[in-house]
């Protein structure tokens, strides 16, 4: 049967065939294993590098309340249009779906009946840096925008309403220096922190408390995957963490002392403080001029900005803690302190006053050139006699006069949880040497004593000097956020002066509100008892002789509540100008009380 | 034997069927249109979407073909091969006039691929020039058949497509070792063939360090090779796989670089046990390339969704159906049904091969198709006509032919 095989036909031929056969599969088998056993883990970390795409989610900001729990920083929903571009692509050029793009968006203007906020080249620039996100066309969408939106918008494929929380001030400019303003997220700075390549804009504190306790605020931000095509467009997503919402922050404000601390404010460049001398809360803090937070957040418009920046009254400046001052004849109780430190003997030395001082070839004088004939420390504080503490001071020297001063919180910053603080001046006769190659003479001792010269300080510090007078010695540290009613406080320092020195220098100060010649007899408040002292501090602008009026007080004087300090650029004085200002102020936070008081005294 | 007595029927001659190789045959059909659907699944073209119904449909026309050529006696058609393969060479000319062009090369007219058919044609003819019992074995038959491959290459590379025409080259020399053509000549040309190679291997090496323009490197790499720019490139790419390519291609998307890299993440991340059916992210994602997923990259969509359990499935079916066919050979007691099976079974491993090595980055890429699983009418017909010779030489082989 085999007649027909021809015999160059080997099998063997056929085998070998075979075994290259084998070997080929075999080789490629031991590929495979190589690829999907041994290295397979290598290659899914290839694959998900190239596909999954992290983005950063925002997380809802914290509110701000002041202490009766009105908000004061709110989020409210910003509305907007968003193009998922994914859903417009088109195959070939990227043009094609750009122009796919702009189609959609000139549809849809003429639906909403809103014109296109979203020109070309923004549609171009986000396909090239945000491919996977949707594209933000128009923000802050009204309610009839919307509503058409909501009506139509099975016409619309790939496009989506899209929400981002937006930062609404609800009481308008009130306290905008306290709690400041939020931007728009740094991009480069939170891809710093985790590995993200996008983030979704969030907001940052860009002033103030916003600022300040940003990190409570912003709370956590939670992180999204998004899977990308090839091509770049997101395919599908899931969350990969949730955000974290802000805290809010319950602040010490009371929005009913800090609006009347505004309103009297309100046009004249100046500052203010209310300040709890039990614990440090701040009760109100202004700056005048000032401004809109709302208009700020999230992005000013350029024109309004470059005005803000270029306004010379420079309304972004919060001047009670970054604008510094000569603090005038509010300065003299501290010197009166310090020579009661001394010893008891200066309450009841007496000094001549005929209404200038001599010192060398300068001349000190009294306000409006009145001789205040003999005085003595009491009265001195009461009529503001510069002659009397230009003696006292040129009597015990400056060392005393700076112990006190620096105890007080003068020439230092007070801590205050805010940003942007100033630390004021409290001249040495080093920082003279070094800073003006001169010693230091009795004239700066004495001008210090009153109040002027290099000495400068804030409102603030002011204030917390101010409420170390009213609580006995206590410095503590000025505070924003509320800590509850039982809190005592932070105490920084405790000054040196004796209770009988402190009792005292209050007792002069309550004559400068009731005292018949009390310069600040404008603040008296009946039903109200007051301890205050007026300072009136000179200053040139271009040449101009002009005033600084300055006002420190407290209330009630024998268990004092409220501190209450003011400062107002171009004063008569600080008895005429700012006098009224404060009693207004002392009459919004006492009204209750004046008010029951009046009954009890008519029953 | 007894065979020879019994008059020829159809369903007779089913009785003889080689079951393993119609199984085998029809589960790697099977597998190809589950996987066409799953590379397809994500295009936005309802024609693409489609086109695993026509595979299925190809597959049953060729099944058709399959069973006709195997109740039919090969030595009764292999008469006139010489007809079909004229005809073939015809239509590797209209493709080069009429041809539309695809990719940068003109393969189809009248929507067929006639290189595919080429392959199919030179076996045949080859079979029944060689295989008989009084066919030349001189130098000069080895010159002749060298000749009958030539003309096909040539036209081939005309359009041009350097992977079909790699495959004519072991597919015609596997059949002159078989048939013992020659042994002198064959061996000196094997050589000669070797030394070629390597010849072009290392040009494409040397020029590498060529400090030239992009144009100027492609000519002169040209006329010492023979080889095309982006044949050159993907030459390069095989010898330095860890390179990236920037020449002439502004990103590494050429071709050759990025659907080399996409592929194996996509067969390296498939793991153990792949993704899951329709679940490949590379093939999801549009990182294998969606022009090439269905057809020349099927095995990355495979090997990413059913993992390495289902590329050595695919493995373990190729062996089986292949081994079939060399069994086939065997059992043949004439040489024109051995030399036919050769040239299918080297015609098939090679294109698993190349295919497959290709997809995992073993050899450069080139656009050979992995027989009856990717997408493609004409190699699939072509594959399937093939396997129905084979299947006729099984039924057929073992009545005696003293018309040869």
């Amino acid at each position: 049967m085999d007649l027909h095989e021809p015999k160059h036909f080997n099998n063997w031929r056929l085998a070998l065939l075979g075994v290259v056969f084998l070997a080929g599969l075999v080789l490629l088998g031991v590929r495979l294993y190589h690829l999907q056993v041994v290295q397979s883990w290598d290659y899914e970390q290839r694959q998900t590098k190239q596909s999954v795409r992290r983005v950063l989610l925002p997380s809802p900001r914290g509110r701000i309340l002041d202490r009766r729990g009105r908000l004061l920083a709110d989020n409210q929903p910003n509305y907007c249009v968003a193009l998922y571009l994914e859903e417009l692509r088109r195959p070939g050029r990227w043009s094609n779906t750009v122009n796919a793009a702009e189609i959609e968006l000139d549809r849809l203007s003429e639906t909403l009946q809103i014109p296109r906020a979203c020109p070309r080249h923004r549609i171009e620039e986000h396909i090239r840096k945000n491919l996977p996100l949707p594209l933000i066309v128009w923000a802050h969408l009204d309610d009839a925008a919307l509503a058409r939106l909501v009506e139509c918008r099975t016409n619309f494929p790939g496009v989506y309403i899209f929400v981002q929380p937006e930062r609404l001030y609800p009481q308008g400019r009130l306290a905008a220096h306290v709690l400041g303003y939020v931007g728009r997220g740094d991009l480069a700075e939170a891809a710093r922190a985790e590995d993200f390549h996008y983030q979704l804009p969030g907001l940052k504190g860009r002033a103030g408390l916003e600022k300040e306790y940003d990190d409570l605020l912003c709370g956590l931000p939670g992180g999204q995957l998004i899977r990308v095509d090839a091509v770049g467009y997101r395919h599908d997503e899931w969350t990969a963490r949730q955000p974290v919402p802000g805290r809010d922050l319950t602040l010490t404000l009371d929005s009913g002392i800090q609006a009347s601390l505004e309103n009297v404010l309100a046009g004249v460049r100046g500052a203010g403080v209310v300040l709890d001398p039990r614990n440090g809360d701040i009760l109100a803090m202004a700056s005048a001029p000032t401004f809109d937070p709302n208009a700020l957040s999230p992005a000013p418009a350029p024109e309004l900005w470059q005005a803000l920046l270029d306004d010379s009254a420079r309304p972004l400046l919060n001047r009670a803690l970054a604008g510094v001052y000569p603090p005038g004849s509010t300065m003299k109780p501290f010197v009166a302190l310090a020579a009661l430190t001394l010893g008891d003997q200066p309450a009841i030395t007496t000094h001549v006053c005929d209404g200038s001082f001599h010192l060398g070839n300068r001349l000190i004088q009294c306000a409006n050139g009145e001789r205040h004939g003999v005085v003595d420390m009491r009265k001195a504080i009461e009529v503001s006699c510069n002659v009397y503490f230009c003696s006292v001071a040129r009597d015990m020297g400056y060392e005393p006069i700076w112990t006190i001063a620096q105890q007080a919180g003068m020439g230092r910053r007070t801590g205050i949880d805010l940003p942007g603080e100033a630390a004021g001046l409290l001249p040495t006769a080093a920082w003279k040497q070094a800073r003006q190659h001169e010693e230091w003479s009795v004239g700066d001792t004495c001008n210090v004593a009153i109040g002027q010269g290099d000495l400068l300080v804030s409102p603030l510090q002011m204030a917390v000097a101010t409420a170390a007078l009213a609580n006995g010695g206590r410095v503590l540290q000025p505070r924003l956020l509320r800590r509850g009613d039982s809190d005592e406080g932070e105490v920084i320092s405790r000054a040196s002066w004796p209770a009988s020195a402190n009792v005292f220098v209050c007792s002069a100060m309550r004559d400068v509100v009731s005292g018949e010649e009390g310069t600040g007899h404008r603040v008296r408040v009946s039903g109200l008892t007051i301890a205050a002292k007026t300072g009136t501090a000179q200053y040139r602008v271009d040449g101009q002789p002009k005033k600084y009026g300055w006002m420190i007080s407290f209330a009630p004087a024998e268990a004092p509540r409220v501190v209450a300090v003011m400062v107002v650029e171009e004063a008569q004085t600080g008895g005429l100008t700012v006098g009224p200002r404060l009693q207004r102020v002392l009459l919004t936070i006492f009204a209750d009380e004046i008010a029951a008081g009046g009954k009890a005294d008519a029953t | 034997m007894n065979t020879v007595a019994r008059p020829w029927s159809p369903l007779g001659a089913l009785r003889h069927l080689n079951w393993v190789l119609l199984v085998g045959l029809c589960l790697l059909v099977a597998i190809g249109t589950a996987f066409i659907y799953s590379a397809c699944s994500i295009r936005d073209e309802k024609a693409v979407q489609g086109l695993y119904l026509r595979h299925a449909q190809v597959a049953a026309v060729g099944l058709a073909v399959y069973l006709t050529l195997a109740c039919v006696n090969y030595r009764t058609l292999l008469r006139g091969t010489w007809v079909f393969y004229l005809g073939t060479l015809s239509l590797l000319v209209a493709v080069l006039v009429f041809g539309d062009v695809n990719m940068g090369a003109q393969r189809r007219v009248f929507h067929v691929q006639p290189s595919e058919i080429a392959k199919l044609a030179v076996i045949l003819f080859l079979a029944w020039f060689l295989g008989r019992r009084d066919a030349p074995r001189g130098t000069a038959a080895f010159l002749a058949a060298l000749g009958v491959l030539a003309v096909p290459v040539a036209l081939v590379l005309q359009q041009p497509d350097l992977g079909t025409a790699l495959v004519f080259v072991p597919t015609v020399f596997a059949m002159l070792f078989v048939a013992n053509v020659s042994p002198r000549a064959f061996w000196t040309t094997v050589a000669i063939g070797v030394a070629a190679v390597v010849w072009v291997l290392s040009a494409v090496a040397i020029a590498e360090s060529w400090e030239v323009d992009k144009k100027t490197h492609d000519s002169r790499l040209q006329v010492m090779t023979g080889l095309q720019g982006f044949q050159q490139e993907r030459v390069a790419h095989f010898l330095f796989p860890e390179r990236e390519f920037e020449k002439g291609a502004k990103n590494n998307r050429g071709y050759g670089s990025w659907n080399k890299r996409q592929s194996e993440i996509a067969v390296g991340s498939g793991g153990v046990w792949g993704k899951g059916f329709c679940k490949g992210d590379q093939n999801l994602l549009g990182y294998l390339p969606p022009r090439v997923s269905f057809n020349d990259f099927i095995f990355s969509v495979l090997s990413e969704e059913a993992g390495f359990a289902g590329s050595m499935t695919i493995l373990a079916l190729y062996a089986l159906v292949i081994g079939a066919v060399l069994t086939v050979a065997f059992g043949c007691p004439d040489g024109v049904g051995k030399l036919l099976c050769v040239g299918v079974a080297v015609m098939m491993f090679c294109h698993v091969f190349v295919n497959i090595a290709m997809t995992v980055g073993l050899l450069p890429v080139t656009g050979l198709p992995l027989p009856f699983i990717s997408s493609g009418g004409t190699c699939l017909l072509t594959m399937m006509a093939a396997m129905g010779f084979v299947q006729s030489v099984a039924i057929h082989g073992r009545q005696s032919a003293p018309r040869f």
